[in-house]
């Protein structure tokens, strides 16, 4: 079979599964395959911002490298609070500009280990962090949403979500606190997830807290998620996520509960859809309820999240007025005025929630609901662009530790992605797999792309 | 170059600390308190929860 030039595969818009099938075959090589991104980053960076840095030499130093490993010839990119030895590592803030990363993180060691091929950094909110308000006054302009782009993308992590999308990157890892891995997949129409703590290293990556901080994936297909999660953890989740949904036991968050609003029309119309076909294919559906709303997690999540953040980062809120973007200010400055017996309540709440949890994994495999309550806003407009990121059913899975995943299920009739939000038990990553696999193999969802 | 809408004067910092410092008391004041004694916090200065990642789903 003859390789294909870039243009081709470019066109064909592949998934990871598809492009590691192809590279097997030797439809395309890796260096056609890195070609093929370059090309998208060439022809629509300049207007979606989705890198702060692209290592071209780098990666075709690594494209030609004989392939090894389960991710060999993968073109994949990280969020700049990532640091990766020899590049650039901003976390887009003044305070780190001009800094060059002398090691590697551990997620960065893990996957040049299976042979991915790094493209470069991707865009963030300063530190990876913020109030979910965009201030336009970072050093590089906020990462723009390809299905429009006068939309946000979804943040901390901006960039990411962007770059599979488009198919500038066939995998991207950011980190998530609260929701800054699943947010900016949710917006952009890609799968996202963070796993079970300590799966996933965070050694070399720039903290927000202490201790609600993961790394986490985005791909373009949950089938993508697995063999990328397989090869770094080796947990069969790949083989897990083809065992269908037979028997499968789902309970359904139809609302955030008191303190949030109702969720969009259509978002709320994708999930009953969705819940059809799950259905159908043989998966046990019934009502379930979070012991406590999702906003008073909300509440427990940003008193800590913020005094943790003020914690790490007091100097530069300190000694570095000139320099600091209004967004970091203004969570710092939060941060530093949380009460101790405020900080200790939420705590306790996260406590008390997290042990409450398990009742409802006697009768459900997998929770199924929303992540945002609203479609991607319109960047910088508020107060829609705070409301999308504070208005969530994502932060319970932050307090308890949980695995959590995103999922693209269907579109708006303005074309914007929909999506939802599944969460299972710790160390259940399986269950998310088996629903998120067989829900996108029996669905056209993944056919459309951004143009 | 600073970013503009960053640089505060005093004046407005302190006015800006205040009305966050007021959010993040509402915030506290909307969490259920009617713990019992015996609820133990969640301790901050453990990182990962499951610390050895154990594959238990294998």
């Amino acid at each position: 079979m003859a390789a294909l030039h870039a243009h081709c595969i470019q066109s064909r818009h592949f998934t990871l599964a598809e492009a590691l099938a192809a590279l097997d075959a030797g439809v395309v090589s890796a260096e056609g395959l890195l070609d093929s991104c370059l090309a998208v980053i060439a022809a629509r960076d300049a207007d979606l911002y989705a890198f702060l840095h692209v290592d071209e030499v780098g990666a075709r130093t690594a494209a030609r490298t004989p392939r090894r490993g389960a991710l060999a010839g993968i073109p994949w990119a990280i969020k700049d609070t990532f640091d990766v030895a020899g590049l650039p590592a901003t976390a887009n803030s003044r305070f780190r500009e001009g800094r060059i990363a002398e090691s590697d993180a551990a997620l960065v060691t893990g996957l040049r280990g299976q042979g991915a091929v790094l493209l470069g950094k991707l865009s963030t909110w300063e530190y990876g962090t913020g109030t979910g308000a965009e201030h336009f006054d970072l050093p590089a302009p906020p990462a723009r949403n390809p299905w429009d782009v006068s939309r946000f993308t979804g943040g901390s992590s901006t960039g990411a979500g962007v770059a599979v999308a488009t198919g500038m990157a066939l995998l991207a890892f950011g980190s998530d606190t609260t929701g800054s891995v699943r947010l900016p997949a949710a917006a952009t129409g890609c799968c996202g997830l963070v796993m079970t703590p300590g799966r996933l290293p965070l050694e070399g990556a720039l903290p927000n807290t202490f201790s609600l901080d993961r790394p986490g994936p985005i791909t373009w297909t949950a089938e993508d998620a697995a063999i990328v999660l397989d090869a770094l953890h080796g947990t069969g989740l790949h083989r897990a996520g083809k065992a269908g949904l037979g028997g499968l036991r789902i309970g359904v968050l139809r609302d955030a509960g008191p303190g949030f609003p109702a969720p969009d029309a259509e978002l709320a119309a994708a999930l009953e859809a969705g819940l059809d076909v799950l259905s159908s294919r043989g998966a046990d559906i019934a009502d379930a309820v979070l012991p406590w709303p999702a906003a008073t997690c909300l509440d427990a999540a940003r008193l800590i999240g913020a005094a943790e953040s003020a914690a790490i980062h007091e100097s530069e809120l300190l000694d570095g007025k000139d320099r600091i973007g209004a967004a970091l200010r203004d969570k710092l400055l939060a941060g530093s005025s949380v009460r101790a017996v405020d900080y200790l309540a939420a705590q306790r709440f996260r406590r008390a929630f997290s042990e409450a949890m398990p009742r409802l994994w006697t009768k459900f495999d997998v929770l199924l609901g929303f992540g945002a309550l609203h479609l991607p806003p319109r960047l910088g407009v508020e107060p829609e662009s705070s409301a999308y990121t504070s208005e969530t059913m994502l932060t319970p899975a932050s307090l308890a530790g949980l695995p959590a995943l995103v999922q693209c299920n269907g579109f708006s009739r303005s074309g914007l992605p929909l999506h939802w939000h599944a969460m299972a038990p710790q160390g259940g990553e399986a269950a998310l797999f088996r629903l998120a696999m067989s829900y996108e193999a029996a669905t056209p969802w993944r056919q459309r792309r951004p143009s | 170059m600073a970013p503009e809408e960053a640089v505060m004067t005093p004046a407005e910092e302190a006015a800006r600390l205040a009305e966050l410092a007021a959010m993040m008391i509402q915030a506290g004041a909307r969490l259920p308190r009617d713990w019992q004694k015996e609820l133990r916090p969640a301790n901050p200065s453990v990182d990962d929860i499951n610390e050895g990642g154990d594959k238990d789903d294998e």
